[in-house]
């Protein structure tokens, strides 16, 4: 199967040969820049076509807030066409260093730990282009910041996983860049520990960017906005933590890259081990962590509990951890290595999955799963 | 006349909407067997409503121009309830609607001439709030103010507020992706809708999206949420809370124009300030909310713009002096800051006002919810101006600002033969103004009846399309809430409101 991901694909260049494409063959494996390529691992060796030649930014206007950009465009070009003008995407997109594209991003339907103060992915598109499996160039949303006509085409696409056409172009809803972060680390005795101080944290006024756990009870916090304002939830935390009966230290990491920059740039998991994602609920957090740590693999906790990032070695059959998720009745996607089938655990409604393909792609051209 | 695709609509759909008021003798024929009602009566007994009396207090929503009869109204107590509703509805062949408090602003809830409505305002519980995940579950027909209320009691805040928050219910801000004053920060309703069970038209229950605030696998929630009614009915919410902002920063600046105050908008958010909510309204809005509530505004000035930063102290902080700045750099005449929390609560008392206190000065208005882009706010807002001129109609002006979102509200007396028609023309030419700047046609109230030829117009034929076989997919007979958001079939002399007088004597036809 290995040797899939290397073949070669069809590469268009404008979304009218996409549609050519999607017309003349039968059966379509849709891939963007291979970042997440345990997504895209078909193993029915249909068509491959990558849409990372539909690329660059459609439309920019910084005064709107908005952003649209062909599919394959990737994160940090848009990125840093944003930040020329003091935006940025606030979902926090991961792999962007991996050379993810803003389609591929859509279809796994991936935020990053920043998604904790403004949002997901699903929360900022706005507008979507697509070429559905009867090759219709299809429109949903709109570009505009508000939009309330018609069904949530936008929102249908995201983690669609290329299993209900080609996302060809997508409108972005961005906010202003804040001025400066900063990340805490606050080392706790115990997980337990941690995810009592989240609770604290995560329901108090103080805005943080991010919350993210470590199995070990270490948090990080990272704060944005202007100096000042971060200057004083920096005191306002350690004020929090000192009357805090655990023995805890804080203490600010220059450079918080180090602790973010894993999930940026997959480092996270290495080599062809599984970079796995799992959305579970913070009063979950414990009991998912010690099924995790009968299995010994490595993990964090991102978005004050709300999203387990698990390492599954090369090495290991992903059945495991397959069995073990649906145990505990959680569903999760693994993004990078070799897998079977990269939905694992607990599945999306197989109902709504068949309705939606029978409405958007009646022939089963896109090959996959969604 | 819109012609029409059979994939989204059937030849055998019959929309009978009519004028106020309504003739109590009136009586379609009905589309099934009465003996299938027993059927009906049986297990709902009292809970089956089929007398004239009771059928009229669920002939309109908030749109009071538009109503029709239904067959039998269901009281739902329960998940059971609904499934037997649905299921019997896709038996018999009935068309159907699932009503909340019935405050659509797009005639959305509006019962299908002798259909079945289905009352969810009995399913109303609130099941549990869950301060660790930071969730709430509920019942569809829970009050909207009252999810607010009890999230508050726990320290905790959802976020979505539209101006009818006090009476309506979550199950129709999530069908129609409500919005409010706070969606430039905080996104609309469905932003904040995590999970649901959903029984689709044919009776099957579904389990969409979870309690974690991200998700596995393709977005259905996010595409259920705001289908107006057309793919099924919820019958439990799961809602995202989060911490209730710290502090509020609010301040009125009075223009000397609308336009100035539109460009301001486009100004300070070029900043890069994020305030919580942005609000424009003009003169006749003021008038109306002075007289009203007895709201007070600078005088000179043909719009004030109210600007609300929130979050923690120092980030609020950390805005202020900004925010103060770009007022006077946009050339704002007058500035009041609330300098405290009743100073705040007096300016938006007037700003909510606004709807309720133009019906004292104008007998009906059609309220539309276009968008357009917010550069092209202050351009909107003159050409609505000129329209309203042009055409001798009075229209007020609120919106939310800061999205982009237009609420003309066009009067008319709906005593005057042909007054209807008159505003119904030019609120359909602001609809199109919207949709000629690259906007929408609905940014919050949905759709429904009231824009459903509109929609066609702003989304090409194969999008289109794709909507139709989205909703037969999760509806193969299009039973539930036929006849809203896609356009009307063919052969029905209906335009937005109603038929013309002349019209409804066949002295005229638009066909």
């Amino acid at each position: 199967m290995s040797s899939l991901v290397a073949q070669s694909a069809l590469f268009p260049r404008t979304i009218d040969e996409v549609v050519q494409i999607v017309r003349e063959h039968r059966r379509i494996q849709i891939v963007g820049a291979g970042s997440k390529h345990a997504m895209t691992t078909s193993d029915a060796g249909p068509c491959r076509c990558s849409i990372a030649g539909v690329n660059g930014i459609v439309e920019h206007q910084p005064s709107e807030f908005l952003i649209t950009a062909f599919a394959g465009t990737s994160l940090t070009e848009m990125q840093s066409a944003l930040a020329a003008h003091g935006q940025y995407l606030p979902f926090d997109p991961p792999l962007a260093k991996r050379g993810a594209t803003i389609g591929g991003t859509v279809a796994a339907g991936l935020s990053g730990a920043g998604r904790m103060r403004f949002g997901g992915l699903r929360d900022f598109i706005v507008g979507i282009k697509m070429v559905d499996g009867l090759g219709n160039v299809v429109v949903g949303g709109g570009r505009v910041v508000k939009n309330a006509a018609g069904y949530d085409i936008p929102k249908l696409m995201v983690g669609s996983a290329g299993y209900y056409g080609a996302i060809v172009e997508v409108t972005l809803k961005v906010f202003p860049q804040p001025k400066m972060q900063k990340t805490v680390s606050v080392t706790t005795l115990s997980l337990a520990s941690a995810l009592r101080i989240q609770s604290t944290l995560s329901r108090s006024p103080i805005e943080l960017a991010a919350i993210d756990l470590t199995p070990e009870g270490t948090l990080w916090l990272r704060m944005e906005g202007e100096s000042d304002a971060i200057e004083t939830t920096t005191s306002r935390i350690r004020s929090l933590m000192a009357i805090e009966e655990e023995r805890i230290s804080v203490e600010c990491i220059d450079d918080g890259e180090s602790v973010w920059r894993p999930l940026d740039d997959g480092t996270f998991a290495e080599g062809n081990d599984r970079l796995v994602r799992v959305p579970i609920m913070p009063s979950r957090l414990l009991a998912v962590d010690s099924t995790l740590e009968e299995l010994t693999v490595r993990r964090r906790y991102s978005v004050a509990g709300n999203v387990a990032w698990i390492v599954w070695p090369e090495s290991r059959p992903v059945q495991q951890l397959d069995e073990s998720l649906w145990h505990l009745r959680l569903g999760g996607t693994v993004l990078t290595g070799i897998v079977p089938n990269f939905r694992i655990g607990l599945r999306p409604s197989l109902s709504m999955v068949n309705r939606v393909k029978a409405a958007v792609d009646p022939d089963h051209r896109f090959v996959g799963r969604a | 006349m819109i012609p029409i695709s059979p994939l989204y609509d059937s030849a055998s759909i019959r929309v009978n909407i009519e004028f106020r008021p309504l003739s109590t003798d009136h009586r379609s024929p009905t589309v099934f067997s009465m003996n299938n009602l027993d059927e009906l009566r049986r297990r709902f007994g009292d809970r089956l409503m089929t007398s004239d009396a009771s059928m009229v207090a669920f002939q309109s929503d908030g749109v009071t121009a538009l109503s029709a009869r239904p067959c039998a109204v269901v009281i739902a107590l329960n998940e059971d309830d609904v499934v037997f509703t649905v299921s019997w509805c896709f038996k018999n062949d009935v068309p159907w609607v699932a009503r909340g408090s019935g405050t659509s602003l797009s005639g959305g809830s509006v019962p299908i001439a002798d259909g079945i409505v289905i009352a969810m305002n009995r399913m109303n519980r609130m099941i549990r709030i869950d301060e660790v995940n930071r969730i709430a579950i509920v019942e569809p027909g829970l009050i909207t103010g009252r999810l607010i209320r009890a999230a508050n009691a726990v320290g905790l805040h959802y976020a979505p507020d539209p101006s009818s928050l006090q009476v309506c219910s979550i199950g129709g801000n999530l069908a129609f992706n409500s919005g409010g004053a706070h969606c430039l920060k905080y996104g609309m309703t469905s932003n904040h809708i995590l999970g649901a069970r959903v029984v689709l038209a044919d009776g099957e229950i579904v389990e969409l999206g979870s309690e974690s605030l991200e998700g596995e696998g393709p977005d259905f929630m996010g595409l259920f949420c705001g289908s107006e009614g057309t793919m099924g009915v919820a019958t439990q919410i799961t809602v995202r809370l989060i911490p209730p902002p710290e502090t509020y920063f609010c301040v009125m600046a009075g223009y000397a124009t609308v336009e100035d105050a539109g460009n301001a908008v486009a100004t300070i958010i070029a900043a890069g300030l994020l305030p919580g909510a942005m609000e424009i309204m003009d003169a006749i809005a003021m008038k109306a909310a002075h007289e009203a509530v007895g709201a007070n505004y600078p005088s000179g000035c043909e719009a004030v713009l109210i600007v609300e930063l929130d979050g923690s102290i120092e980030s609020v902080n950390a805005d202020k002096p900004r925010l103060e700045e770009l007022f006077k750099q946009s050339g704002a005449v007058s500035i009041e800051v609330a300098k405290d929390a009743e100073t705040r609560y007096a300016i938006w008392t007037g700003r909510k006002s606004v709807f309720s206190a133009v019906g004292r000065i104008s007998p009906d208005f059609i309220v539309q919810d276009g968008v357009v882009p917010r550069g092209k706010l202050g351009f909107a807002l003159r050409r609505i101006t000129e329209i309203s001129k042009r055409t001798g109609i009075v229209i007020a002006n609120v919106f939310h600002a800061g999205d982009g979102n237009l609420h003309p509200l066009i009067m008319y007396d709906g005593r005057i033969d042909g007054a209807l028609h008159r505003a119904e023309i030019v609120a359909a030419e602001i609809v199109r103004l919207c949709i000629e700047l690259g906007g929408s046609i609905t940014g919050e109230h949905g759709v429904g009846l009231e824009k459903r030829e509109f929609l066609g117009e702003m989304y090409d034929e194969p999008s289109m399309e794709m909507l139709g076989r989205l909703r037969v997919a999760m509806d193969p007979k299009t039973l539930a809430n036929r006849g809203k958001m896609f356009p009307t079939g063919e052969g029905e002399p209906f335009g937005l409101y109603g038929l013309h007088p002349l019209e409804k004597a066949g002295v005229i036809s638009r066909e």
